[in-house]
């Protein structure tokens, strides 16, 4: 399948830096006459003798005959949370400078 | 004795070098193939679930080097009284190491291949959400008392 995976970063080479991020695809899966290639990104944080890791699911890469469609994964969960947290120093903020402001006038 | 110390220390950096090639094959692993499950198909459908996972991983280790036990294998004073002292007896050394990890694992969505297509259902994590909802909102309730309460 020329192309699907042109975009994919070299494990190898980013093996070596203290902080890699790279992206990956898992082995196609044929399901019918469609083939589903998964692609993943990692963070790598390589200090010293510790090794930390984060790897998330992009996107899919869906295959009918013709080129590859890209249909991205979102993180439902995380949205929700940043948009949760994002409203609350919104409010919060109002909140402070209201109270800051009342505090200036008196 | 400075040879001696030199093989060891050479060793104990090799050690040092596999266990973080092991540590970096352990986490390389960690890729697409932790990322999304093996495909489970179920009449005309097949799904792949798709998680987010991390964790991390270290180990340290140390060493010292030093006379051996005071009063036992070099009596005070032993030197001065002119007693020979066996100086193979003397040294000590003595070393350890240890390491720990962790991972965690979220499930993100569902990937469902089927007659009509492919799908990506999202999955929502309710009790992530609700600790989310209760910190924000029990922050912002603190703030109001502290500035309503000001007045």
């Amino acid at each position: 399948m020329p192309g699907i995976n042109g975009d994919m970063d070299d494990p190898g080479e980013s093996r070596r830096r203290t902080l890699s991020m790279t992206t990956v695809a898992s082995p196609a899966i044929e399901a019918g006459a469609v083939t589903v290639v998964p692609v993943c990104r990692t963070v790598v944080l390589r200090l010293g003798p510790a090794v930390f890791f984060w790897a998330r699911p992009k996107e899919i890469r869906v295959v009918r005959g013709g080129p590859a469609e890209r249909v991205p994964i979102i993180d439902m969960t995380r949205s929700v949370q940043a948009a949760l947290f994002a409203i609350a120093a919104v409010c919060g903020g109002f909140l402070a400078f209201r109270a800051w402001g009342k505090e200036k006038t008196s | 004795m400075s040879e001696q110390v030199d093989d060891f220390l050479e060793s104990v950096e090799r050690q040092s070098e596999d266990r973080s090639r092991s540590l970096e094959r352990l986490f390389s692993a960690a890729d697409a193939e932790k990322v999304f499950s093996q495909p489970f198909t179920s009449g005309e459908y097949t799904v792949i679930t798709a998680a987010e996972v991390g964790g991390g991983g270290g180990f340290g280790s140390g060493m010292g080097f030093g006379p051996g036990r005071t009063g036992l294998d070099h009596p005070a004073g032993a030197e001065e009284a002119g007693a020979s002292v066996d100086s193979s007896r003397l040294a000590g050394a003595g070393g350890g190491g240890g390491g720990g990890g962790g991972s965690m694992g979220r499930p993100v969505a569902a990937i469902v291949v089927g007659p009509d297509g492919v799908e990506v259902k999202p999955l929502f994590d309710l009790t992530k959400i609700g600790l989310a909802a209760l910190t924000a909102f029990g922050g912002l309730a603190v703030l109001a008392v502290k500035t309503l309460g000001k007045r």
